[in-house]
C-alpha cells in the first residue's frame, strides 16, 4: 500500500514536471502584450485624428 | 504521449547533415553575392540622403537627390531582397528536396542571368539619372524606356527561377506522394505562387501601359491603373520579402536553440492564409486616393485586416516554440526561461531583434490600413519610418542572421567566432541606428513632415524648421540615425566579405528545425494548391473586377509624361 502510494507520489511529480515543461504561460503574457501595443499604438494614432478633424 | 521539443536524443540527431550539392550551391551563392553588391551600393545612397535631407551636406550638382533616392530603394528593397531570398530559396530545396537535376539547375542558371543583366541596366539608367523614378516608379514620372524593359527582365528572370524550384518541388511531391512535403518546400511554394501570381500586375502595367508611353508610342497614361497595378503587385511584395523571414523563423531559429518547431499544420496555415489574403488589399495604399469608390476601399481594408492573422499566428507559434524548448532545457518562471536562448549566437539574436521590431512595425502597419489613420499619415515620413521597420529591420536583420551561416555552408568554409562576435556587433549598431531614424521619422511623419521630398525649409515656415530643431523628433536625428546604419551596413559587408572568401576552410551547419510533431497528421488539403490557388484567384478577381473596369471605361483623363520633374 505504501509502495503504491509513493508511486503516485513520484507520477503526480512527473506529471506536474511536464506540465511545468509545457506550460506556454510566458507566450500568452507574450500576445497579450502584443495586442495591447498594437490597440494602444492604434488608438494614441485615432484619437490624434479625432484632435485634428 | 506528448513528444518532447527538444531535439538532443532524438533520432533526428542521428541522420546525417545533409550538405547543399556544390553545384546547387553555386547557384545560390552567386545570387548571395550580388545581393550584397547592390547592398553596400544601396546602404551609401541611404547615407547620402539622410544627412542631405537633414541640411548636413549638401550634394554635388552632378549628384541629384531623387537619384540616391531611387538607388537606395531599388537597390535595396529590390535588388537585394530578391537575389537573396532566391539564394536562400536554391540552397534550401537542394538541402531537404535532393539535388536539382542538371535542366532544373540550368532553368535557374537562365533566371539568375537575366534578372542579372535586368539589374545592371537598371542600376547604369539609376546612375546616369536617366531614372529618378523611385523605386516604385510611379506615373506620370517617367524615366528612360530601358529602365522598365530592364524591370521586366528582373520579374521575367525571377519567374524562370520559381520555375525551376515549382518543379523540384513538384516532383518530388510525385515521387513522395503519400509524405507531407517538407516546410521548407511547402513554404517555398507558397512564397513563389504568390509572387508569380502578383508579378501579372506589375507586369501588366509595365508592358502594356508605361513602356509604350515611354517608348513614345502612346501619349498619355492612366495613372489610376497604372497605380492599382502596381499595388495589386506591391503590397504582396511586401510578403515576398516577409515570408523567406518568416521561413527562417519557423525552420531555422528553432534548431538554432536546440528545439523543434511548435506546429507543422499551423506553419502552412499562415502561409497558405498569405497566399489567399495578400493580394487583393492594394487598394490600402490608395486610401486617398480618387477614382476608386468608398465600397472598394472598404472591401480590400477587411481583406486586409485578415492577413494580419497568419502574422499574429506565426507570433504565437515562434514564441511557443522558444518557450516549450527553454522550458525543456530547465528554463523557468512565467519568462525567467528567456535567458536559457543562446543570446551570444548571432544565428539567433539578429532574427529575434528582428521578431521584436516586428511588434511596433506592424501596429504601424494596422495603423496604415485603417482609413482614418491613413489620413494622418498619408504621404508623410511615418511611411518611410514604418518600412525602415518591417523591410529594413524585421526582414533585413533575419536575412542578416541567415547569411551568418548560409555563405559559409555554400562557399564550405566555417563561420567563426570572429563573424559570430561582429554579427552581434553589427545587430546592435543595426537595431540602433534604426531606432533613432525610424523612431524620428515616426514621429516627424505625425507632425506632417511628408516623404519622398529633397531638403526644404518650405520657405522658412516655422512648422518646417521645427522639423530641424527638435531633440529627437529631427531630420538631423533621422542622419544621425542614418550614419550608425552605415556604419552597421559596411560591417554587415565586411562580414559577408570574411564568410565568403576568408573564413578557413570547414564545415557549417544547414539549420533545420526536425519535423514538428504533428507532421504526420498533417491535413493533406494544405497541400491541395488548386484549391488555394482557386480561391486566391476568386478573391483577387472580386476584389478587383468592378474596380479595374471603371478605371478603364470611366478613365480619368491620361496624363502626359514629366521626365524632367525631379531630374
Amino acid at each position: 500500500m505504501g509502495k503504491s502510494n509513493l508511486e503516485m507520489k513520484t507520477s503526480t511529480i512527473t506529471t506536474k514536471n511536464k506540465e511545468d515543461h509545457s506550460s506556454l504561460k510566458g507566450t500568452l503574457y507574450f500576445v497579450l502584450f502584443v495586442g495591447s501595443f498594437i490597440l494602444v499604438s492604434w488608438f494614441a494614432v485615432f484619437f490624434l485624428y479625432l484632435s485634428r478633424i | 504521449m506528448r513528444q518532447s521539443n527538444v531535439v538532443i536524443d532524438y533520432k533526428y540527431d542521428n541522420e546525417p547533415d545533409i550538405s547543399v550539392d556544390p553545384r546547387d550551391g553555386k547557384l545560390g551563392m552567386v545570387h548571395i553575392h550580388v545581393a550584397f553588391v547592390a547592398f553596400i551600393i544601396g546602404v551609401f545612397g541611404g547615407l547620402l540622403q539622410g544627412l542631405a535631407r537633414g541640411g548636413m551636406i549638401q550634394l554635388p550638382t552632378w549628384l541629384g537627390y531623387y537619384q540616391i533616392l531611387t538607388a537606395h530603394g531599388v537597390l535595396l528593397a529590390l535588388v537585394f531582397t530578391t537575389f537573396i531570398i532566391y539564394g536562400f530559396f536554391f540552397a534550401g530545396m537542394s538541402k531537404t528536396h535532393g539535388t536539382f537535376s542538371s535542366r532544373l539547375r540550368k532553368t535557374g542558371w537562365v533566371g539568375f542571368y537575366i534578372m542579372l543583366v535586368g539589374t545592371l541596366i537598371a542600376t547604369v539608367l539609376i546612375l546616369l539619372n536617366e531614372a529618378s523614378v523611385l523605386y516604385t516608379f510611379y506615373v506620370p514620372l517617367q524615366g528612360h524606356w530601358l529602365f522598365y524593359a530592364a524591370l521586366a527582365l528582373v520579374i521575367v528572370g525571377s519567374w524562370i527561377s520559381a520555375v525551376a524550384l515549382l518543379t523540384h518541388y513538384f516532383k518530388w511531391k510525385k515521387a513522395n506522394p503519400d509524405k507531407p512535403t517538407p516546410l521548407f518546400g511547402f513554404m517555398t511554394t507558397a512564397t513563389l505562387i504568390l509572387w508569380m501570381v502578383a508579378g501579372l500586375g506589375v507586369a501588366a502595367t509595365v508592358l502594356v501601359q508605361i513602356l509604350p508611353w515611354a517608348l513614345g508610342l502612346t501619349s498619355e497614361v492612366n495613372v489610376l491603373l497604372s497605380r492599382t497595378l502596381f499595388w495589386y503587385f506591391g503590397h504582396p511584395l511586401v510578403y515576398f520579402w516577409i515570408m523567406p523571414a518568416y521561413m527562417v523563423w519557423y525552420l531555422v531559429v528553432p534548431k538554432v536553440i536546440g528545439g523543434r518547431l511548435f506546429s507543422s499544420s499551423l506553419a502552412r496555415l499562415a502561409f497558405v492564409l498569405f497566399l489567399l489574403f495578400s493580394i487583393p488589399v492594394g487598394f490600402h495604399h490608395q486610401l486617398m486616393e480618387s477614382g476608386v469608390t468608398e465600397f472598394w476601399k472598404y472591401v480590400q481594408t477587411i481583406l486586409t485586416f485578415v492577413v494580419v492573422v497568419p502574422s499574429l499566428l506565426t507570433a504565437f507559434s515562434i514564441f511557443a516554440t522558444f518557450e516549450q524548448t527553454a522550458r525543456e532545457k530547465g528554463g523557468k518562471g512565467v519568462i525567467g526561461w528567456i535567458k536559457t536562448l543562446p543570446w551570444g549566437d548571432v544565428r539567433f539574436f539578429a532574427p529575434f531583434m528582428g521578431m521584436i521590431v516586428f511588434i511596433p512595425a506592424g501596429a504601424g502597419g494596422i495603423i496604415n490600413a485603417s482609413f482614418q489613420l491613413n489620413s494622418v499619415v498619408h504621404n508623410t515620413l511615418w511611411v518611410v519610418g514604418h518600412f525602415h521597420l518591417t523591410v529594413g529591420t524585421t526582414v533585413l536583420l533575419t536575412f542578416f542572421g541567415m547569411a551568418y551561416w548560409l555563405i559559409p555552408v555554400l562557399t564550405g568554409r566555417r563561420f567563426t567566432k570572429h563573424a559570430n562576435r561582429c554579427g552581434i556587433v553589427q545587430t546592435w549598431l543595426w537595431v540602433i541606428g534604426m531606432f533613432l531614424m525610424s523612431g524620428a521619422m515616426h514621429i516627424l511623419g505625425l507632425f506632417g513632415a511628408p516623404r519622398r521630398t529633397a531638403y526644404a525649409t518650405y520657405g522658412d515656415h516655422p512648422q518646417a524648421l521645427q522639423w530641424f530643431e527638435g531633440i529627437f523628433a529631427s531630420h538631423v536625428t533621422v542622419a544621425i540615425g542614418g550614419v550608425i546604419l552605415t556604419a552597421a551596413g559596411v560591417l554587415m559587408f565586411y562580414n559577408f566579405i570574411h564568410l565568403a572568401f576568408l573564413a578557413p576552410k570547414g564545415h557549417t551547419e544547414f539549420p533545420m528545425t526536425p519535423d514538428p510533431v504533428d507532421t504526420p497528421n498533417t491535413p493533406a488539403y494544405l497541400e491541395n494548391w488548386k484549391l488555394w490557388i482557386g480561391i486566391a484567384v476568386v478573391l483577387i478577381l472580386f476584389a478587383y473586377t468592378i474596380p479595374i473596369y471603371e478605371m478603364i471605361v470611366n478613365a480619368p483623363p491620361g496624363s502626359p509624361p514629366f521626365n524632367f520633374l525631379i531630374k
